[in-house]
């Protein structure tokens, strides 16, 4: 099997695996957010407060659970452009992937910067791990510079985890 | 654990496309079959055509030899000359024949029955003209 992956709808690196076949992985800018609750009625009393208007309600907003506490939160519109997109198989969204390096890593700052030319990922650290992961102009903490060198660093020590995605 | 979107559209699409390589799989050996047998009847209309057309032409052919019987059996007779046979000139109709033919001829006059020769002059000391006064076999 072929792995192709491209950052933005743009080709930057190509591996193999055992398997027929060919699979085309997105790595997108997607305004998720990395957020840890105590409770499932805590995570709906946030939802219901930062919703904009009524639509953006708790059954417009999904969550996948990372680990136990640790969520990632994302609006099911406006996903679908990955869930219908004709040309890739799977998307990822960047801060997702970027959480899942530092899950690896260790780290300890307070703070850590994902520096590019256009935009800044910031993540805090909580008791359980990092969280947040958002589009910021400001640079804090640890800062790592991220173009698509890094990136093809990161894919090539998440190999494993490429395999043994969950499909969501 | 990393967590990916799956496209929906993209499986859809595969699945499609999986089983229409399947059904093209299938379908393959019989289209094959199909082709090769159409070749195999146009070849048997080509030769049957073929035939036909030989088959005029052979028929022309008799046709035409029972007519000229008598012509052909005078060419035949020419071809029985052991020696170089030059035709000078052929009148003929379905009732007479006359011609004028030159014989190669070394040593004298070999006359081959059953037609009547005559000499008529003497060209050479090699070569000598013939004409045929009639055919009677």
């Amino acid at each position: 099997m072929v792995i192709n992956i491209y950052y933005n709808q743009k080709f930057i690196y190509r591996y193999k695996e055992n398997g027929l076949g060919k699979k085309k992985i997105n790595i997108a800018d997607y305004y998720g957010i990395i957020k840890e609750f105590e409770e499932k009625k805590e995570m709906e009393k946030y939802i219901i407060k930062n919703s904009r208007n009524y639509d953006t309600s708790t059954k417009k907003v999904k969550y996948i659970s990372l680990k136990d506490k640790m969520y990632y939160l994302y609006i099911e519109s406006k996903i679908k452009r990955f869930k219908y997109s004709i040309y890739f198989d799977y998307a990822i969204p960047l801060n997702l992937l970027l959480w899942n390096y530092i899950e690896k890593g260790e780290f300890d700052s307070e703070y850590i910067t994902f520096v590019s030319e256009n935009k800044n990922i910031v993540y805090q650290k909580s008791a359980s791990g990092y969280i947040y992961g958002i589009y910021l102009n400001e640079k804090m903490g640890d800062e790592i510079k991220l173009d698509i060198d890094f990136l093809i660093t990161l894919i090539k020590e998440l190999k494993g985890d490429f395999k043994n995605a969950v499909y969501v | 654990m990393l967590f990916m979107f799956k496209s929906k559209a993209r499986t859809y699409l595969n699945i499609i496309s999986w089983l229409l390589m399947i059904v093209a799989i299938f379908l393959l050996p019989f289209s094959y079959f199909k082709t090769q047998n159409e070749i195999y009847l146009r070849k048997i209309e080509v030769a049957k055509s073929n035939e036909n057309i030989m088959e005029k032409y052979n028929q022309r052919i008799k046709t035409t030899q029972k007519a000229n019987q008598r012509l052909y059996d005078f060419l035949d007779f020419l071809e029985q000359i052991e020696s170089n046979v030059y035709i000078q000139g052929i009148d003929y109709t379905l009732t007479t024949l006359n011609a004028t033919i030159l014989v190669e001829v070394k040593d004298g006059v070999k006359i081959i029955s059953p037609y009547q020769i005559k000499e008529v002059k003497t060209l050479d000391l090699l070569y000598k003209q013939y004409k045929l006064l009639e055919l009677k076999k």
